[in-house]
């Protein structure tokens, strides 16, 4: 004990941990230390400090504030907190003394000027928020009442009368309901089929995140898609930018983990449209125009798009360029390209069936043009069988793959009855028996999202609020608190759970989730 | 020739052990921080190793050379992350951490709050068990510096565990 603090060196009390005893020490140091709260703590830290080396290390998921570097605001209070504990008191008190005296003299100079005085006899109005007013007015359901005559616009017009809307309650109160987005960062991509999961795109990564936006995994990767619901393919470039074309495909759970991974190197030309296809329920595809396992030469169409399959193992190469899935997987979309580029692919169509990729149609000549998916940069086909795998909808072509006919109706979407919905210029319109019929509660041009349950929303891609119809058949106006308009929109699967992009009210771009859990049964 | 007889045999490892490098790197890579990205990044490092295979004149010298390279390479990506990727309040991050009942969120704060360098050389030596020297060649320093290193990590750990250990009546 011959330090000029007179405390044991923080050395020694090292040493003496590592024997784990103070009998290490000589006995002035012992009585020293025993004595001595500083040193008998930094004893026990030494001595946790061995523990924790010695043990064996993993992984563990934490919060992430928690364990950032903290700011020097937090290493000063950090500082401070080991002046309390009694840590290097000369270097701290004169400081620590100095900034209580400058917090005081502050203090006696603020504080009168931040208590403002009563106003005499004006009764300020109350600032709790409306859920009546504001800016988010928009005319009740009610108002609306006067039918679309006629469908027009992107919509092929009905040739036959429109058979009656289905008798829908409408909402009993006129006032948008008020709804808090959880905001992210990144571009929204798809949701897992069963809604759980959120697949986001950040700064060339792949993010996955809960439906409440919590960030549970991720990986690098160009693009991804969902082949089942707790799995995630994703095709990774492996050498870097300067030797592009090469990629692997993986297979990653929700915290971003690989289960598998598939064989082979795939060429998907560097671009994520079109390149992963999942079913949601056990199938893949993988599509690109170089080589693929098992392809040879001979089997290239005029632009070289080929594509695999994954259902466990892998197929041999096919022509063309997987567009969509049927709902139970069976069947698959493939266009036959003339032209690809990255706004979107033409060509004509085929069914195959999955997974021996047989021809069940091909309609050569019907030319389809398939654009990229609502959704991310350039993300997925924007093509969707009906429930029952009857129709395809194309980028608002609707197809009838029994017969190859197709008929242009607008981009929409398929509810759980198999009845399609579309939007048009003069509102949404409801498509039975091949007659279009249209729903005046959703007036003018807008932009309709439907799950697989049957919820839909309609938006419109400036301020007007979302209109969202739920499971039991209510509509409701969204006020989406922060969100000025909503550019683009993906409802999830089970209908629960919206993710949008936009703009905020403060002009700045937006993405963020919502839960629509608190409004109706949906 | 007889460099052409190395290299050929530095390919054939890559093919014959690629396995065993992969789980190497990528117990490496998550060690140092990457978490979910370890696997991408020990996979690139091996593919990028195996490119320049015949930059490497010591066959014995290959492993602590990959290992450089996924140290390297993780380190890349630690920064471009903290660079751009904003976090939330709610998110959370996947730390490398003793499996020790004591460890608490203080706990693992004080050790990822750990300098840089500090922390490296802990989790190569303790967490994963390397020599001193094969943490040096690792972190490209001697293994005089490492033992500094991680002389300095247990000092501060010590001082930051210290009124936590005290108060819980650890150990």
């Amino acid at each position: 004990v011959s330090r000029p603090t007179g405390h044991v060196s923080s050395d020694r009390l090292g040493e003496a941990a590592r024997h784990a005893s103070l009998d290490f020490l000589r006995d002035a140091e012992r009585l020293h230390v025993e004595s001595c709260e500083r040193c008998r703590r930094l004893y026990g830290g030494y001595r946790l400090t061995d523990r924790l080396l010695a043990a064996p290390w993993r992984e563990v998921k934490l919060p992430a504030v928690e364990l950032e570097r903290p700011t020097r605001r937090a290493i000063l209070a950090d500082r401070l907190g080991g002046f309390a504990a009694g840590f290097e008191p000369r270097t701290l008190a004169p400081i620590t003394a100095i900034a209580a005296i400058a917090l005081l003299v502050g203090a006696a100079v603020a504080l009168p000027r931040l208590i403002p005085a009563p106003a005499a006899g004006t009764a300020s109005p109350s600032r709790t928020p409306s859920m009546a007013g504001g800016t988010q007015a928009w005319p009740s359901t009610s108002s609306q009442a006067t039918p679309v005559p006629q469908a027009t616009g992107s919509g092929k017009a009905p040739s036959k009368p429109p058979e009656p809307t289905p008798a829908i309650t409408p909402t009993p109160a006129s006032a948008a309901l008020a709804l808090n987005p959880a905001r992210l960062s990144g571009d929204p991509l798809a949701w897992s089929p069963n809604g759980d999961h959120l697949l986001m795109w950040v700064s060339g990564r792949i993010q996955i995140r809960d439906a409440s936006g919590r960030l549970e995994g991720g990986v690098a990767a160009d693009a991804a898609a969902w082949y089942s619901p707790s799995l995630v393919a994703v095709a990774t470039r492996s050498s870097g930018w300067r030797s592009p074309g090469t990629e692997t495909v993986k297979l990653v759970d929700a915290a971003g983990h690989v289960a598998a991974a598939l064989p082979g190197i795939y060429d998907i030309g560097g671009s994520s449209f079109a390149a992963l296809l999942g079913s949601g329920s056990g199938e893949l595809t993988i599509a690109g125009q170089g080589l693929t396992p098992g392809a040879s030469s001979s089997e290239a169409d005029s632009t070289g798009w080929r594509f695999v399959l994954w259902n466990g193992k892998l197929s041999g190469s096919h022509r063309g360029v997987p567009i969509a899935f049927t709902r139970d997987g069976r069947r698959l979309a493939v266009l036959h390209p003339g032209a690809v580029s990255g706004a979107g692919v033409s060509g004509w169509l085929e069914i195959v069936s999955v997974p021996s990729l047989e021809t069940i149609a091909e309609f050569p000549d019907l030319s389809l043009r398939v654009e990229p998916g609502a959704m991310g940069s350039a993300y997925g086909p924007d093509a969707a069988f009906s429930p029952d795998g009857r129709y395809l909808l194309a980028s608002g072509t609707l197809v009838d793959v029994s017969r190859g006919a197709a008929v242009i109706v607008g981009k929409g979407g398929w509810l759980a009855d198999g009845s399609l919905v579309t939007a048009s210029a003069d509102g949404l319109l409801r498509w039975s028996n091949g007659h279009a019929a249209p729903d005046p509660r959703f007036p003018g041009a807008g932009t309709v999202e439907a799950s697989r349950h049957g919820e839909l929303i309609y938006f419109y891609g400036d301020e007007r609020p979302p209109l969202y119809l739920d499971g039991a058949g209510t509509l409701h106006a969204l006020s989406l608190a922060g969100v000025g308009s909503i550019q683009r929109l993906l409802i999830a699967p089970d209908g629960r759970t919206i993710a949008l992009d936009g703009r905020a009210t403060d002009g700045s771009s937006i993405a963020a989730v919502v839960s629509l859990t608190a409004v109706g049964p949906g | 020739v007889k460099g052409a007889n190395v290299l050929v045999g530095v390919r054939e490892r890559f093919d014959v052990d690629y396995n065993r490098f992969f789980a190497d790197l990528t117990a490496l890579c998550r060690a140092l921080g990457a978490g979910s990205a370890a696997e991408d990044i020990a996979q690139e490092s091996i593919l990028h190793a195996r490119e320049r295979s015949n930059q490497l004149r010591d066959e014995s010298k290959l492993e602590p050379w990959l290992r450089r390279i996924a140290a390297r390479r993780t380190f890349e990506y630690l920064r471009h992350q903290r660079r751009h990727e904003a976090r939330g309040p709610d998110d959370t991050v996947v730390a490398f951490l003793p499996s020790d009942p004591s460890v608490s969120v203080d706990v693992a704060a004080a050790i990822t709050r750990l300098p840089e360098r500090e922390r490296v050389a802990v989790v190569l030596v303790y967490a994963l068990g390397y020599e001193q020297a094969e943490a040096a060649a690792v972190m490209s320093v001697t293994r005089g510096t490492v033992a500094t290193l991680l002389h300095r990590a247990r000092r501060h750990l010590a001082e930051r565990l210290a009124a936590y250990a005290t108060e819980r009546d650890l150990p």
